[in-house]
């Protein structure tokens, strides 16, 4: 029969039948059906296995706090684990598996770990896998990891999209259930900008699944028209299938927004939204959760809480059984009992261990007051239950209350401690909460519809008078207040049998005795010893009676007992929310120099630096190693000419009357005097003394510098740069601005370099040797008019000019460089070739400024000024940093030439042990010099002007390489600069 | 005189994307430069710019546009203001600078950034998808300019009309932000399609 549970009644649409799979076997729900609701209504009990043990389970809430009913929902590369049920809506095609079994569901041979459970008890990992200890990672590990754990992921790229984004409001309104619907509308008439989440698709709450009556209405209708009127007003954002994940500092809130997980076909939308939200306030309403009680074998397919039974019953028109025995230690239960004698669902026995008269007259049902359910029968489905007194009750389903936790879950983001209520025996929000958040209706302990209602006006009309907003005079809406009565029973303590107290973990109540018994006090060691309250649920119905058990088992009360910490999120939220669109090329911003699109036609290679896409060199046909490539090119400017973009080294332009000062300030050498139409080296130190940065800084005019960096630090010495001008030296004129961007800056070396620019410089301006010599800087025009500047600067020793336009002509210069050099052989050089001839030149670069290197250390201990203050200066003179034995930056060649030596090993003297106290220094820089035909190197020696000609051993202990090499002087071309200044 | 002739090229290549309710156009033959405001001189500036261009010099956060429109000021920080106008040679800054004298410290910055348009129903909607400020009507009037991030990237934000937003992002990373802004745009338009708000 089709949907043989399915009942009268109900808030779905019948008119749209709803076809999907469960285990490949097809069945019928409709819309506004769960997964959930839909596998009961088809009879499908058994929906699961256990984590540990592979017992048999069904389905045990109604909500987002499922923790047994968790399947693998669609195919291929869509397939999502872990998925509850619960959560899923119906829709046509939907396909489901079940998880966590080898093998059919119903016949699952790891079932054989329960019979063996008296050796699988808490700590059984920790106590038997000791030995030996070489078998933890390659047997033990993979094996257990093979036997236990939930879905599978589909080891292939997540084909859905995921978006980001931003939302801001005056209220966030956490929970859409009647204290969020009446919290809302006493915002949103008031004008607040308002935010309203929930994670169901339909707002209303329990509203929806219980037979509440509002202002003489159904309190389905009043949540219909509270939807209705909010969702008219252009104030108030509804945001529904959407969960409050995580409270963060400052009011920021994020949110999963579910927008196609109901569909077969996203159609082009992103999946899931993850919205950050900046909230002046916010109004937790997230209700309560039911708990269970721990009895003898109470994990069986169709133990379900007495809520869930309820709302199945009421808003999916499904009977959990059709014989369902009741089990409570307050009056929600007998809301159960009577909701589903209304619907003519029988119920064969209420279970109520408080020992008072019946609550209610239930028709046919066993009154058992004052007793307990001690077990339960039926292997893959409950057919009979155990009373305290004896007696064996049929059921197919237990509905069972063992009262309701406050939702606190919110309040504990910013480290808040829930406090113990005795009254209704639970967690409620402590006196610390986020600042800005208040907790309204069922979520702070406040229960019954009456109550909650008036509850949430009030917080909401003092959230919005505290922001400046004037409360519309509406009176609260009129609700009765159903009672809960409940006097706490939390473990059957007569059950034989295992007593389940965390389903998703497979804790029993057995297990938290044990853990005590080891030791563990703490309800944190707790967790973490049995694993209680860990996984995709975080605890939600476990929590509270694990550690009432443990209060039991200490003689503490609860209060002092205390409860572990809730953090963000609420409910899983998938890896590829959090990364949104930055995946693949997306991941990061890629920045293109302007020569990016010429170069990409030459085939030229790139290096990601930083951001930075640059090119390290220019492939020619029939080169067949990098090197090759490389040589040529470092022969080409050596030879003629060369152009390689170097307009990522950072620009900042810096003017002010009090710009000169200033530089002579953050350098270590003297830039007061600079001459304007001059550029100088400068060395930049931090506090300590240690090398920040390099670059050549320009003087345009009397205010007016031009800095350059190296590309990586472009951004941390622009940073380091406000902050002297703001925070250290506020009393000066001077302003900094990036320009980095502005000038599409190329290097022309090479003894044809000067040549090579006279044919695009405009005739009106002398680049001669006299007219603009070494060092020399100017704006001028090129190319008939094009405004450009030109340093006669100089990285590679040769003859060479940096020329810059503004970048729109970046892409063009490049190409009429190349062009107007055709007779020079002019040659594009990539990022290797200047790591070539830089090292010729010993120039240091990153690997020299590493952070450990003063200016001594590089040879340049005596640019820093003694005739003026700077940055660094005056640590710089610290006695450690001026040690006679101290490293200094030198060459290094192999003595063998055909050898190459190994960047970043270590430096020992002959025939010293190699061990770090006999450390004398470190390689930094090594290439091949196609000038020399030989290996040559930068690296820090001590003593190491001393030592010019010694041998020494470059040793490298991680690629086993020892070689042996001569210290040299660091420049090893032209020495005496004479290729400079011709 | 040179033999060769260079090209200008705007940063994104004349680029246009159209989508159901917003559409996306790179601006070209547009002038930004930056005038930062020498220390204890701003009631110099102001009278400067008041009198040549009829500009007042606007609060952070802020923009003023010349009486002819043809010039806007953006109040970007403490102590720099971005002027941009419509300029077919690409800068004003020579000219700004003679204007101003000593007045400011100008620095062109035309070439620093790319120019887009954002302009359409949906274009919030967009926006919210990229952009952590309160972009709301009554948060964010016309005329509103802020300096934020999006996607990891500097952004220059100002505020034309309820659906038209000017977004001055660096040109080197000009093709990742005009990404971030389709994906943006396909989420919305097909959001859209199917009916649903946000």
């Amino acid at each position: 029969m089709n949907q043989p549970y399915r009942i009268a009644g109900g808030r779905i649409d019948r008119s749209e039948v709803r076809s999907f799979t469960f285990n490949n076997q097809t069945f019928e729900g409709y819309k506004g059906d769960t997964l959930a609701s839909a596998l009961l209504a088809n009879g499908q009990r058994l929906v699961g296995r256990s984590f540990k043990y592979h017992r048999p389970r069904g389905i045990f809430c109604a909500g987002s706090e499922e923790p047994n009913a968790l399947v693998e929902l669609r195919g291929g590369a869509y397939r999502e684990p872990n998925s509850r049920a619960t959560m899923t809506e119906l829709f046509d095609g939907l396909a489901a598996y079940s998880q966590n079994h080898r093998g059919l569901l119903s016949f699952d041979p790891m079932a054989i770990n329960d019979v063996l459970h008296p050796f699988l008890g808490a700590g059984f990992y920790y106590k038997t896998f000791m030995w030996p200890a070489s078998f933890w990672e390659k047997v033990y590990e993979p094996l257990i990891r093979h036997s236990a754990g939930l879905g599978r992921l589909s080891g292939q790229e997540d084909p859905d999209t995921y978006e980001k984004g931003f939302l801001h409001c005056d209220v966030l309104i956490i929970g859409g259930g009647p204290a969020g619907l009446a919290a809302a509308l006493v915002a949103g008439r008031a004008g607040a900008r308002v935010v309203l989440v929930d994670e169901d698709h339909l707002l209303g709450g329990r509203l929806n699944t219980e037979n509440y009556t509002i202002n003489d209405q159904p309190g389905t209708d009043w949540a219909t028209s509270c939807t209705a009127e909010l969702a008219a007003l252009d104030n108030v954002h509804i945001l529904t299938r959407a969960t409050v994940t995580g409270v963060f500092d400052h009011g920021v809130y994020s949110v999963l927004e579910r927008n196609t997980d109901h569909l077969s076909d996203a159609g082009g939308r992103p999946r899931q939204s993850l919205w950050r939200i900046y909230a002046k306030s916010a109004i937790l309403c997230a209700g309560a959760t039911e708990r269970p009680i721990a009895f003898g074998n109470n994990d069986r397919p169709g133990v379900m809480l007495a809520g869930a039974v309820r709302a199945y019953a009421n808003r999916w028109a499904v009977a959990s059984g059709q014989r369902v025995a009741i089990f409570t230690n307050n009056d929600s239960g007998w809301h159960t009992a009577l909701d589903l004698s209304a619907h003519g669902v029988e119920v064969t026995a209420v279970i109520d261990s408080r020992p008072v008269d019946p609550v209610a007259t239930v028709p046919g049902a066993l009154m058992a007051m004052g007793e307990r359910v001690v077990d339960t029968r039926g292997r893959k489905a409950l057919n009979a239950v155990t009373l305290s007194n004896g007696i064996s009750v049929p059921a197919d389903s237990i509905a069972l209350s063992g009262a309701w936790n406050p939702n606190v879950h919110h309040t504990c983001h910013h480290r808040g401690r829930p406090q113990w209520r005795d009254d209704i025996a639970a967690f409620v929000p402590g006196q610390d909460l986020p600042p800005g958040m208040c907790v309204a209706g069922a979520a702070r302990g406040v229960f019954g519809l009456g109550a909650v209602l008036a509850d949430a006006y009030q917080v909401a009309i003092t959230t919005i008078e505290t922001l400046g907003f004037q409360p519309s005079p509406d009176d609260v809406p009129i609700a009765e207040d159903e009672g809960a009565a409940i006097s706490p029973l939390w473990h059957v303590g007569e059950s034989r049998s295992r007593c389940w107290v965390d389903l998703q973990n497979d804790v029993t109540a057995k297990d938290v005795t044990l853990a005590h018994r080891e030791g563990f006090r703490s309800v944190e060691h707790l967790k973490r010893y049995t694993t209680l309250g860990m996984a995709t649920d975080q605890g939600k119905t476990s929590n509270v009676l694990g550690l009432a058990i443990l209060a039991e088992q200490s003689g503490k009360s609860i209060a002092e007992t205390g409860v572990t910490i809730f953090r963000p999120p609420y409910t899983p939220v998938p890896i590829a929310a959090f990364a949104g669109k930055s995946r693949g090329q997306e991941f990061r911003p890629v920045r293109l120099p302007p020569s990016h699109q010429w170069a990409e036609e030459q085939g030229a290679q790139f290096v990601e630096v930083g951001p930075w896409l640059r090119a390290q060199y220019y492939p020619q046909k029939g080169e067949a190693h990098w090197r090759e490539t490389v040589d040529r090119e470092v022969r080409g400017v050596r030879g003629s000419v060369g152009v390689c973009d170097v307009t990522t080294l950072g620009k900042i332009d810096i003017q002010g009357r009090d710009a000169a000062a200033f530089l002579n300030r953050v350098y270590c050498n003297a830039f007061g005097k600079l001459p304007i139409g001059k550029t100088r080296y400068g060395v930049m130190l931090r506090e300590d003394g240690i090398v920040m940065d390099d670059g050549t800084t320009a003087r345009l005019s009397e205010t007016h510098f031009v800095m350059t960096t190296t590309t990586a630090n472009a951004v941390s010495v622009f940073r380091h740069l406000e902050f002297c001008r703001q925070c250290l030296w506020p009393g000066m004129d001077v302003h900094l601005i990036s320009a980095t961007e502005q000038w599409a800056q190329y290097a022309v070396a090479g003894p044809n370099a000067r040549k090579l620019l006279q044919k695009i410089v405009d005739p009106e301006f002398d680049i001669s040797n006299e007219g603009f010599p070494y060092m020399a800087c100017g704006e001028m025009t090129i190319c008939g008019g094009t405004p450009a500047r030109l340093f006669r600067i100089s990285f590679s020793g040769e003859l060479a000019y940096e020329i810059a336009v503004p970048g729109r002509f970046g892409d063009s210069l490049m190409r009429i460089m190349m062009e107007a050099g055709v007779e020079f052989g002019v040659m594009p050089y990539g990022t290797e070739a200047v790591g070539v001839m830089r090292i010729e030149k010993g120039h240091a670069a990153g690997p020299e400024l590493n952070g450990q290197t003063a200016a001594r250390h590089l040879g340049l201990g005596r640019m820093v000024s003694k005739k003026k203050d700077s940055i660094g200066s005056l640590l710089s003179k610290r006695e450690a940093m001026n040690r006679e034995d101290g490293v200094v930056l030198m060459g290094f060649r192999p003595v063998d030439r055909a050898q190459s030596m190994p960047a970043g090993a270590h430096l020992l003297s002959k025939g010293a042990p190699n061990t770090l106290a006999h450390d004398e220094g470190w390689l930094s820089s090594v290439a091949y010099s196609p000038e020399l035909g030989h290996s040559i190197g930068l690296g820090f020696i001590q003593r190491g002007p001393d030592r010019i000609g010694e041998m020494v051993r470059a040793v490298d202990l991680l690629r086993n390489r020892e070689v042996e090499v001569e210290i040299v002087p660091s420049i090893f071309i032209d020495p005496e600069g004479e290729r400079l200044r011709v | 005189m040179s033999d060769y002739k260079l090209t200008a090229y705007p940063p994104l290549a004349a680029l246009s994307i159209e989508r159901r309710g917003a559409s996306l156009v790179e601006v070209d033959g547009y002038a930004l430069c930056s005038l930062a405001v020498p220390l204890g001189g701003r009631q110099a500036l102001g009278q400067c710019l008041q009198t040549a261009l009829g500009l007042a010099l606007p609060a952070i956060g802020n923009s003023c546009l010349s009486s002819d429109g043809m010039y806007r000021l953006l109040g970007l920080q403490q102590d720099q203001f971005f002027l941009t106008a419509e300029a077919e040679s690409g800068t004003v800054t020579p000219f700004v600078a003679t204007l101003v004298e000593d007045k400011a410290y100008v620095t062109d910055q035309s070439d620093s950034w790319a120019k887009l348009r954002l302009n359409g129903p949906i274009a919030r909607e967009v926006l919210m998808r990229l952009c952590m400020i309160d972009l709301h009507p009554i948060a964010f009037t016309t005329g509103a300019v802020v300096r934020t991030v999006m996607e990891h990237m500097s952004v220059i934000l100002l505020k034309e009309s309820d659906e038209s937003f000017i977004l001055f992002t660096p040109r080197s990373s000009a093709g990742s932000f005009v990404h971030a802004v389709e994906e943006a745009m396909n989420s919305c338009a097909a959001k859209k399609a199917h009916g649903s708000s946000s």
